[in-house]
C-alpha cells in the first residue's frame, strides 16, 4: 500500500483530486494498518513477552478469553515456556486463515506441517500439552495425529520400543488382561475390562 | 513438569490420550491396552456426573446414547451419578448388551418399605426412535430402594428390547409387579428380604430364578418355565396362599427341565395343589432337580423327597442339599398325596448328596432310593462340598472287602462302601442353579 506523493506529480493528474484521493488513501491505510497491528502482548512463564497479532493469538480460545478479561494489558501464561510458545505461534501464523472447521485438519498431516511435527517426542509432548491448555483444537488434533502415525499398524512391542514405554505388567496381569479382552470380543465390536 | 525420561506419551493427560486412541483404527486401538498399566487404566475410566434424583433417567439414557461400541473415544463404560444428599448410582455397560445399575452406595440402615411396578411393554412407543445404538438386552438392578425405584421404572420402560431382568438385593421391596407381555424371557430375583408379593404379567417367560422368602405369587398369564429356581430356604413370606392360587404357580413349573425346590414348599404348597388335580400330575420333563432340605431334630426324613421323585419319570440328575438354616415346617406335616401308579426311574444317573449329618443318613437315603429307581445311579456324597465320596453298593457276599462304615441297617441286604473321588468335575458338573451368577451370595 506504499504510495508516494511524488508519483502523482509525474502522472500529470489534477492535483486537487489527487490530494483528496491521497488523503483518503492515507486515512484508509492508517486505519488498515492500525487494525492489522492490533497486537496482543503475551508473557510466558519465563517472563518473555511476545507481541502477537490478535487474530493469530486468538486461535487459542484460552487467550481469547483471557484477552477479554485483561483488556489491553499483558496476558500472562504461567505454565507455557517461551520456546514452546514460539513454536505454537509459528504454527498459528501458518494456519490463521484456515478457518475453524476441524474437518479441514482431519486426515493425514498437511505437507506444510509434516516437517513442523517432525520433532522429538519431548517437544511433541510439550506441543500437545500446550495446545491442550491453550485450547487450540486444530493444533492438538494434528499433534495427536503424529503419535497416531507412530502407533498405527505396529505391534505392542514395537510401539513400546518406539515410544519408550515400560511394560509394567506382571505376567499374570498381562495374561488376565489378554483373557478378559479376548473372551469379551464379540465380532471385534465389543470389549471391556472390568 | 516431571516427565519420565523417554516415555513422554504416557505422561500426557488422559483426555489427550483418549484423543490419540480415538484416531486409531480399532485393531490398533486395542493394542494400546497392553502397552502398560497406565494405558490399561484408561479403559476403566468412569464418567462422573451429578444431579438430582429426577435426573437419573436422563443421565442414564444419555450415558447409553453416548456409548458407542465402535468409537473408542466414547467408550466410557462406567458412570457414577451422584444424586440427592448421598445417593450414588454406578452404571456399567458390559458385553452382550448388558447394563448394571447398582445403587448399593445409597443403602440406608432401615429401608422404607415400597412397592414397585416395572413395565416393559413397548406400547408407549415414543415417536422418535431411540437414538442409542446400544440396545440393552440384560439389565441388572441392584440395591434399588424406595428413593430410586421410580427413576429406575421410568428408565426401564424405555428399554424395549429387554429380555433378561435381574433384581438383586433390594431392601425394603415389599411388592413387585412386572409387566412384560412379550419380551421378557428370563427373570431373576435374589435376596430381596422383605418381598411379600410378586405379580408377573408375561406370556414368554422361560426362566425364573428366585432366592429369598417365598412371596405370594401371582402369574397373571400362563407361561411355561423351562428353568425354575425356588430357593426359599428363608421360609414363607406370604401370609396366606390359597390352594387355587398356587395352582397357577404349579402350572408354570410343570414343564420345567431344571428345578430347584425346598422341601417345605413341596409340603406346604405343592402337595395341597396336587390333591386338587384330577388327573395324574407329573413333572414330565424334569431332568435336573435340586432339593433343599433340613433334617431337623436329627431325624432324616426322606419321605417327601421320595414322594416327589415318583412324580419325575424323566429325572436324570438329583442334587440334595441339607441346609441347617433352611426353614422347616412347624408341624411334622407329611404329604398326603398318594402317588398311584408310577414307573421306576429309568434315567436317573447321578445323585449328589451334600450336608448329610453322617454316613448312616446317606446310606439310609441310598436304600430308600432303591425303591424308586430301576437302574443304580452314581451316588456321590460330600460333607463340605469339596471332598466327594462315591457311595457304592457291594454285595455282602464279598465279605473279605473292607467295610469302611458298616451300619446295622445295611447289613440286612447290602453293604455300602465309600470311595474317595479325586476329580469331581470329571464325574459331574454342579446343578445349573448352583453356578448361576450371584449364587454364592457374595454380593
Amino acid at each position: 500500500m506504499a504510495f508516494t506523493w511524488s508519483k502523482t506529480i509525474y502522472m500529470g493528474l489534477d492535483p486537487i483530486f489527487l490530494t483528496e484521493l491521497s488523503i483518503s488513501i492515507i486515512i484508509f491505510s492508517t486505519i488498515a494498518s492500525s487494525k492489522k497491528s492490533r497486537v496482543s502482548k503475551i508473557k510466558t512463564a519465563d517472563n518473555e513477552i511476545f507481541e502477537v497479532e490478535e487474530a493469530v493469538a486468538t486461535m487459542s480460545n484460552t487467550i481469547k478469553i483471557m484477552a477479554g478479561d485483561c483488556s489491553g494489558g499483558v496476558i500472562p501464561l504461567n505454565n507455557v515456556h517461551s520456546t514452546i510458545f514460539a513454536r505454537v505461534i509459528e504454527w498459528c501464523k501458518k494456519h490463521v486463515d484456515d478457518g475453524e472447521d476441524l474437518e479441514y485438519y482431519k486426515g493425514a498431516l498437511k505437507n506444510c506441517d509434516a516437517t513442523f511435527f517432525e520433532v522429538d517426542q519431548a517437544v511433541l509432548y510439550h506441543l500437545l500439552t500446550t495446545a491442550n491448555s491453550l485450547d487450540i483444537k486444530p493444533l492438538l488434533h494434528q499433534g495427536c495425529q503424529r503419535f497416531v502415525d507412530m502407533i498405527n499398524g505396529k505391534t505392542v512391542e514395537e510401539i513400546r520400543q518406539l515410544l519408550h514405554i515400560k511394560n509394567d505388567f506382571t505376567n499374570e496381569e498381562e495374561d488376565e488382561t489378554r483373557k478378559k479382552l479376548w473372551s469379551s470380543v464379540v465380532g471385534m465390536n465389543s470389549f471391556i475390562l472390568l | 513438569m516431571e516427565v519420565k525420561a523417554g516415555d513422554f506419551i504416557s505422561s500426557l493427560p488422559d483426555e489427550i490420550l483418549f484423543h490419540i486412541i480415538s484416531l486409531l483404527p480399532f485393531e490398533s486401538a486395542i493394542q494400546t491396552i497392553f502397552l502398560s498399566t497406565r494405558w490399561r487404566f484408561l479403559w476403566n475410566l468412569a464418567l462422573v456426573q451429578h444431579g438430582s434424583k429426577e435426573d437419573v433417567p436422563t443421565a442414564v439414557s444419555g450415558f447409553l446414547t453416548n456409548f458407542d461400541e465402535h468409537n473408542p473415544t466414547r467408550n466410557t463404560r462406567r458412570l457414577r451419578f451422584h444424586f440427592g444428599a448421598d445417593g450414588v448410582l454406578s452404571a456399567i455397560i458390559a458385553p452382550n448388551n448388558k447394563l448394571h445399575l447398582d445403587f448399593s452406595a445409597d443403602n440406608q440402615e432401615h429401608p422404607r418399605q415400597f412397592g414397585w411396578q416395572i413395565e416393559l411393554n413397548p406400547q408407549n412407543l415414543s415417536l422418535q426412535p431411540t437414538p442409542s445404538s446400544f440396545f440393552v438386552k440384560t439389565l441388572y438392578l441392584i440395591s434399588v430402594n424406595h428413593l430410586s425405584s421410580e427413576a429406575v421404572s421410568s428408565m426401564v420402560s424405555n428399554l424395549q428390547l429387554l429380555e433378561n431382568l435381574k433384581i438383586i438385593g433390594c431392601n425394603g421391596l415389599e411388592s413387585l409387579s412386572i409387566d412384560s407381555e412379550r419380551k421378557l424371557l428370563n427373570l431373576t430375583i435374589f435376596d430381596c428380604p422383605h418381598l411379600k408379593s410378586l405379580h408377573i404379567r408375561s406370556y414368554k417367560l422361560t426362566t425364573f430364578l428366585y432366592r429369598g422368602q417365598f412371596p405370594w405369587f401371582w402369574p397373571e398369564f400362563h407361561f411355561n418355565l423351562a428353568n425354575a429356581m425356588l430357593d426359599s430356604r428363608k421360609g414363607p413370606g406370604y401370609s396366606t396362599f390359597q390352594t387355587c392360587d398356587f395352582d397357577r404357580v404349579l402350572l408354570t413349573i410343570k414343564n420345567s427341565e431344571i428345578l430347584t425346590l425346598c422341601k417345605w414348599t413341596f409340603q406346604a404348597l405343592i402337595c395341597p395343589s396336587l390333591s386338587s388335580f384330577q388327573a395324574d400330575f407329573q413333572f414330565y420333563r424334569l431332568k435336573e432337580l435340586w432339593w433343599i432340605d433340613n433334617h431337623s431334630k436329627g431325624v432324616a426324613n426322606n419321605d417327601a423327597l421320595i414322594t416327589f421323585l415318583k412324580l419325575c419319570p424323566s429325572l436324570e440328575r438329583l442334587f440334595v442339599t441339607i441346609d441347617h438354616n433352611s426353614y422347616v415346617m412347624p408341624s411334622a406335616a407329611t404329604c398326603s398325596k398318594q402317588v398311584g401308579r408310577y414307573k421306576k426311574l429309568q434315567h436317573l444317573k447321578l445323585v449328589k448328596l451334600e450336608g448329610f449329618a453322617n454316613q448312616d443318613d446317606e446310606i439310609s437315603f441310598a436304600e430308600r432310593l432303591q425303591d424308586v429307581v430301576a437302574v443304580e445311579p452314581l451316588i456321590l456324597t460330600t460333607a463340605d462340598g469339596m471332598c466327594f465320596r462315591n457311595l457304592t453298593k457291594i454285595s455282602s457276599h464279598e465279605s473279605h472287602e473292607p467295610e469302611e462304615s458298616p451300619s446295622p441297617i445295611s447289613q440286612e441286604r447290602y453293604s455300602y462302601m465309600f470311595v474317595q473321588v479325586q476329580n469331581i468335575n470329571e464325574f459331574c458338573p454342579k446343578h445349573a442353579h448352583m453356578i448361576s451368577l450371584y449364587c454364592q451370595k457374595n454380593h
